[in-house]
């Protein structure tokens, strides 16, 4: 066993640890702070509700711009276009 | 006929992020025809300064930063005239979180069960500020680190930093106002509260 002690993540306030919010879901912060945030919404639940709603919508967004279908027409229009500068389309 | 080695390439690495153009030109614009002139202008643009890009750079990345500026020229007024000044990134998600716990006491539960998201994330997106929705189309939808968004918006990482979480935050408080529209929430009837601690 080792006889290293681990010591619990220092104590943070809801103010701090909802100014955090989004660099701990974008990755941005360190382990330790990492560890102090986490332990936070582990036992807040008025904050552990924010950071999940917060990271539901972060996950939801891309899915709410999709790339578009279909883009022929335009490629068309921008070759045809190009072509007057002296592009030559592979074929 | 074919095409030169230079034009090949073109193909290989430019027009192939048509898509992607395409998708964040109408995000800027709102307006899907002049969201394409935008797209044909910066594809133009890219043609013509080719010689520029340094082969091996991140092609998508140079025509946003293009798209953008092309973008911006027509858009000269709103670029002026939104005030930038206050941002905080810090204060933005303080703000963030003292709006949800509004929110929750007035009933927010599983709003994301509850309403369309995707028209509601699509809407709120649009009705922000340009220089808010572009720094949260680079990083949360075209999945851009936060450098690379600084260098597409030429500001520096922190600038991306608070007008994204000022666009994360807004973004959160449209849907809010969606879901009150909707009846799902009630209105805030009392003044802002601060976090518990």
């Amino acid at each position: 066993m080792s006889d290293v002690e681990i010591e619990p993540p220092p104590l943070l306030s809801c103010r701090a640890a909802a100014s955090a919010l989004y660099d701990f879901l974008d990755g941005r912060l360190s382990d330790e702070a990492v560890g102090a945030v986490q332990g936070h919404i582990d036992t807040c639940r008025t904050c552990a509700s924010h950071y999940d709603f917060a990271r539901q919508v972060l996950t939801l967004i891309p899915g709410a711009l999709p790339l578009p279908a279909d883009s022929g027409e335009l490629r068309g229009r921008i070759v045809a276009s190009l072509k007057a500068e002296g592009y030559s389309e592979s074929a | 006929m074919h095409a030169s080695p230079r034009d090949a390439e073109f193909d290989a690495t430019v027009l192939a992020a048509l898509p992607q153009v395409v998708r964040f030109a109408r995000s800027l614009a709102h307006d899907e025809a002049l969201a394409d002139d935008l797209v044909q202008e910066t594809y133009l643009r890219a043609y013509r300064s080719w010689e520029t890009f340094k082969t091996g750079h991140d092609a998508r990345r140079w025509l946003f930063t293009i798209c953008r500026n092309v973008f911006l020229r027509h858009r000269e007024r709103e670029a002026r005239v939104v005030d930038t000044s206050g941002e905080d990134a810090e204060l933005e998600s303080l703000a963030a979180s003292i709006e949800h716990g509004e929110a929750t006491r007035n009933g927010l539960g599983d709003l994301l069960d509850r309403i369309e998201v995707g028209p509601a994330i699509r809407a709120a997106l649009a009705a922000l500020p340009e220089v808010y929705r572009s720094a949260a189309i680079l990083v949360d939808v075209e999945g851009e680190s936060y450098e690379s968004a600084a260098e597409v918006l030429e500001v520096p990482v922190g600038t991306v930093r608070s007008r994204l979480f000022r666009a994360r935050r807004l973004l959160q408080k449209s849907l809010y106002s969606h879901a009150v529209d909707a009846g799902i929430i009630r209105p805030s009837a009392t003044p802002e509260q601060g976090v518990e601690t």
